[in-house]
């Protein structure tokens, strides 16, 4: 089935966690889930720190958890079986590996995909831009311009600091009229801004295409007519020049990507970024400047910096 | 003003590629955080570890806001690389794939203390041990 998952669960005590943690990475997981009563011991411990609740602890105060996820078509019982001689190795060899319980759940993908949209409301952005989940109630203002998003699984709801530097940059330097590309669009949100801010054309690509989905769904929600969303890189896809090229992704990506978005923009066009996190600003701000980038604009919010440079 | 914690979940990750499918999904669903906001910044705080594993200790307030911490690599990612090898032994208990000496056993032992919590060295010297055992590495003097 499309969107289930199993999960296997370990309960062992906090001084096997390493151990137990390995054998999941020896069946190939991609990471696993750690629940360690030390964390929230230690948390309570700090003076003048926040509340915590020991009820958090399902299993008890001794007791550790590890949870690795398999897919549906896995052999799961050959799994359990492993991890079962596994830990009974550990074991006879004299590790402490508490109750070395296993516990099987499915899970399901809409289980999550969804329990955040509950707390994702309304939000102003910059002077006149107001993000709207499609599911929230909004009463729109004279000068509003309204995004409404369901931003499924791909990234860019509006609500984090670098979507709303990117946003806050759109809507200062897009004056009417211009061709916007816009890098790793995600949800579409970027692309939208752009049509809904004036720009002429605009393209939103992405390589993932759970965000290729998205953003055409978006689009088509929001009725832009000049807005298209295509699948794929940056180089493969595009074929002209644009004013505005626009990428909210993170710092090594941006960086790769600065000589071929230089291709991609006319003279004078302006690469506007974000997605970097301070400690990255620099690296950004060389590579840029390697590629005969001028600095026009670097924004800052929280531990995140957009950057507007223009191509020289 | 102290916040309400909801909830504390400790993750191990590939550096810069979280992703909303699981194990993040399903560990953070429940909390009703925003997933994609979690992803993006875990990803752009570890973008320059890429190829290491992780772990994360993420809590999470009642009003759905989160802060995180990065710990120090798992046991088993740094046994591999001290044994030079790729991946553990599907069959760890009848095939060895790789040595680590006792050194550097207690190499790794130092660098994780501070994440173990463990009573002593010595307490974390074994749990390096364990995990090395789990994997079909073999300790050797």
């Amino acid at each position: 089935m499309k969107g289930k998952w199993i999960e296997i669960k370990v309960v062992t005590s906090p001084s096997a966690i390493e151990m137990v943690s390995a054998i999941f990475y020896s069946l190939n997981v991609k990471g696993v889930v750690i629940e360690d009563p030390n964390d929230i011991l230690e948390k309570q411990k700090t003076p003048g720190w926040d509340y915590v609740d020991m009820k958090l602890l399902e299993h008890g105060e001794k007791a550790a958890v590890i949870k690795g996820y398999f897919s549906d078509e896995d052999n799961v019982g050959n799994i359990i079986k492993y991890i079962e001689e596994k830990i009974d190795e550990l074991k006879n060899e004299g590790f402490d590996l508490g109750e070395g319980r296993i516990l099987v759940n499915a899970v399901y993908e809409e289980d999550w995909a969804n329990s955040w949209k509950k707390y994702y409301k309304v939000t102003k952005v910059g002077q006149r831009l107001v993000i709207k989940p499609r599911w929230e109630k909004y009463v729109e203002k004279e000068g509003d311009i309204v995004i409404e998003l369901d931003p499924g699984m791909a990234f860019g709801t509006g609500t984090h600091e670098t979507t709303i530097l990117c946003l806050e940059l759109l809507e200062k330097y897009i004056k009417g009229g211009e061709v916007v590309y816009d890098i790793g669009t995600g949800s579409g949100i970027l692309s939208i801004a752009a049509a809904k801010l004036g720009a002429e054309k605009v393209i939103g690509v992405d390589i993932d295409e759970v965000a290729v989905d998205a953003a055409r769904e978006n689009v088509e929600y929001n009725k832009v007519k000049n807005v298209e969303i295509r699948h794929g890189n940056l180089t493969d896809v595009l074929d002209d020049k644009a004013d505005i090229i626009v990428a909210n992704i993170i710092a090594d990506i941006i960086i790769k990507m600065t000589s071929s978005a230089k291709k991609f923009l006319k003279d004078g066009g302006l690469f506007i970024i974000s997605g970097i996190i301070q400690d990255r600003k620099m690296d950004v701000l060389n590579e840029l400047g390697k590629n005969n980038f001028e600095i026009i604009e670097v924004k800052e919010m929280g531990e995140w910096i957009g950057i507007v440079a223009k191509n020289l | 003003m102290a916040k309400k914690v909801v909830g504390i979940v400790k993750l191990q990750l590939p550096a810069g590629k979280a992703t909303p499918a699981p194990p993040v999904g399903p560990a953070f669903g429940p909390y009703g955080i925003n997933i994609m906001q979690f992803c993006k910044e875990f990803n752009a705080k570890t973008e320059k570890q890429a190829g290491l594993i992780i772990p994360v200790v993420c809590t999470i307030y009642a009003d759905r806001s989160f802060s995180f911490v990065l710990k120090t690599p798992p046991a088993s990612v740094l046994l591999k690389k001290a044994a030079g090898i790729e991946s553990g032994s599907p069959v760890p208990n009848k095939q060895k794939v790789g040595k680590v000496t006792i050194d550097q056993v207690r190499e790794i032992a130092e660098l994780k203390m501070p994440d173990l919590n463990a009573a002593s060295l010595e307490a974390a010297i074994s749990m390096i041990k364990g995990t090395a055992r789990s994997m079909g590495i073999e300790v050797v003097e």
